[in-house]
């Protein structure tokens, strides 16, 4: 600590260094993505390829075996969505998870845990096997939303009593409505299977992850994800106040019942626009808050914004294992987010039993 | 004030009544206690004045105008100029005692704009004078009650109000830590504010108030200087107990028994 500067935080401080050290890590991730991947391509060739200007024939690939007009459309048609594609829901996930726990007041709430993705993959399952999918591409996300919106309003219902939330109920809740929609889920696919195209759209779906995501699946993801966080953002505030209790927060200018409505519409349009493309990835909402609060505090401005750009960071370099462990083949993304976020789940279950017993 | 104010707990004829018929003029620049027993109607009457629930009927006015709590930028005007301490406390999360007083700030900025310079001032001179600014990055729920007390305090100062309603601030307290909040209170209240608390302790109200407010089952039994209301016979009556006051020179103190009924 610096003796010179005693008004400033250690978290202040802090808050600095994680925000250079979550852009470092995701702008780097970003350009991995975009410069990995099974056609080699030099750098120095995408580099030219993204910012745009030069000419067809100054376009160099790899021993030459590559068409200029082939690297342009891998670089441009695959990588660059789908890198796009990862930020939007990395982003858009991590957010969801921030609000959820600070809506539930409860460090262990994430969209995989509570039922929320569970429900945006029922809504956009629904909305492909009725061929809403085949009409337009905005009615999957929408019926997504939808779903994801429906699935928190039950588990808000069962788990808050008297305006706390107890884990056990919570995470019992969870289990029960992720059960219980993946059954239904199940239900729905099996009926599906009658007509050969919406099967095989549900199918390249439920694969999950986001590979083979193209431009479409951008402009699907961005408006509800941008929606979100923004109103996250807005918001950020507000959740600070409820997390000091209703009276509190009411006293200090915060319409609780309002708050809780724009937060659950915030985080259903979060998670379903990133279920729609994505399907069902786990444990990036539960990870990613919690390892942002644990560096910069719980002050829910800093949190949201730096969740957001650290969630895009985390589902990059996932993808990027997804991509290169088992090369040639390709995990899926959403084991490679298990893989890390399942034993960090144990650990936080742990911590949190430990704090319930020392109150 | 409140004009005439009842608070039932829903719309039939036979629904509770928390308070009733509350006719309570409060003026700037005094300390108010409301006493009374458990259920008398002091925290309700608290939070009617906070604009935390609406009168079944009657009104309650600040600055001869009614509150308004119809719209979110009504409840921010509100919070700028009311400040409200409840009786329990908890923070979920690991907010210090700096960012917990900064809340005071929030109704006073819009929703992207950061904080001001003016407003870190507020909070650095409310912080200042309560004694935390060695224990302003300390998480909230690592202090003791005492501080914790003082932390809610700072906040309220923090926020510029001039009307500060404080429910039970001393229930935690041990006696240092319970005086000293209330000297805060009162110097509070000699600058100019309207500080507002409820207390079970008639002889610090005695002490500290200027005037007091004796509730009974929601309704107001007697209102007046604590010399006036805080007789035998006041006391008798709500409370139940025989008080015998001590006198030594200018000082007094009550001494209780319990009445066999």
């Amino acid at each position: 600590m610096s003796p010179s500067t005693p008004a400033t935080s250690p978290r202040a401080r802090r808050l600095l260094l994680v925000t250079a050290l979550c852009i470092a890590t995701t702008v780097a991730a970003a350009l991995a993505s975009l410069l990995l991947g099974a056609a080699e391509i030099p750098p120095a060739t995408v580099a030219s390829i993204l910012f745009g200007g030069a000419a067809e024939a100054e376009i160099e690939t790899a021993g030459g075996s590559l068409e200029p007009e082939m690297a342009r459309s891998i670089v441009l048609q695959l990588r660059l969505p789908r890198c796009l594609v990862g930020l939007l829901v990395g982003a858009a996930l991590a957010v969801a998870g921030v609000l959820l726990q600070g809506l539930f007041r409860n460090a262990l709430a994430a969209p995989g845990v509570v039922g929320t993705s569970a429900g945006g993959a029922l809504g956009a399952v629904l909305a492909l096997s009725f061929g809403l999918g085949l009409r337009s591409s905005y009615l999957v996300p929408l019926g997504a939303i939808a779903g994801a919106f429906a699935s928190l309003v039950v588990v808000a219902r069962i788990a808050r009593h008297r305006g706390r939330t107890s884990i056990t109920d919570l995470l019992l809740a969870g289990v029960a409505l992720n059960a219980f929609l993946s059954a239904l889920n199940s239900f729905v696919i099996a009926r599906a299977w009658i007509d050969h195209e919406v099967a095989r759209r549900i199918n390249f779906w439920l694969m999950g992850g986001i590979a083979d995501r193209d431009w479409s699946h951008v402009a699907i993801a961005l408006p509800g994800c941008a929606a979100g966080i923004a109103l996250a953002i807005a918001h950020a505030r507000d959740l600070d106040l409820m997390l000091q209790g209703e009276d509190l927060a009411r006293s200090l200018g915060v319409d609780g019942e309002r708050l809780k409505n724009v937060l659950l519409l915030a985080t259903a349009l979060l998670v379903g626009s990133a279920v729609a493309v994505s399907g069902v990835v786990g444990f990036v909402g539960l990870v990613v808050p919690h390892v942002v609060r644990l560096a910069i505090g719980p002050s829910h401005r800093a949190l949201v914004l730096l969740s957001a750009v650290a969630g895009a960071a985390f589902v990059l370099l996932s993808d990027l294992i997804a991509r290169t462990a088992v090369s040639p083949g390709e995990l899926q993304l959403g084991i490679v987010t298990a893989f890390v976020g399942a034993p960090f789940f144990v650990f936080l279950l742990i911590r949190e039993r430990g704090r319930v017993e020392t109150l | 004030m409140l004009e005439n104010v009842t608070l039932a707990l829903g719309e039939a004829a036979h629904a509770p009544v928390l308070v009733r018929d509350l006719d309570l003029d409060l003026r700037a620049g005094s300390l108010v206690v409301l006493l009374g027993p458990n259920g008398s109607g002091k925290t309700t009457t608290l939070r009617l004045a906070a604009g935390l629930v609406a009168p079944t009927s009657g009104r309650v006015l600040l600055d001869g105008e009614p509150l308004d709590r119809s719209r979110g930028s009504s409840l921010r005007r509100l919070a700028r100029r009311v400040a409200y301490v409840p009786q329990s406390y908890q923070s979920t999360f690991d907010f210090t005692v700096r960012e917990l007083v900064a809340m005071a700030r929030y109704p006073h900025h819009g929703r992207f704009a950061a904080p001001s310079l003016a407003d870190r001032r507020q909070v650095e001179a409310a912080l200042e004078r309560l004694e935390l600014v060695p224990l302003q990055h300390r998480i909230a729920h690592t202090l003791s009650g005492g501080e914790l007390q003082r932390v809610q305090l700072a906040r309220c100062l923090a926020s510029e109000a001039h009307v500060l309603l404080l429910d039970e601030p001393t229930s935690n307290l041990d006696l240092a830590h319970g005086l000293e909040v209330l000297e805060v209170c009162r110097a509070l209240a000699d600058e100019g504010r309207l500080v507002v608390l409820t207390l079970h302790d008639l002889m610090a109200a005695r002490r500290f108030a200027d005037r007091v407010v004796l509730l009974q089952e929601g309704r107001l039994v007697d209102d007046g200087t604590p010399v006036q209301v805080l007789d035998a016979g006041n006391i008798r009556r709500v409370f139940a107990v025989e008080a015998s006051e001590l006198r030594s020179g200018s000082r007094s103190a009550y001494w209780f028994d319990r009445l066999q009924s």
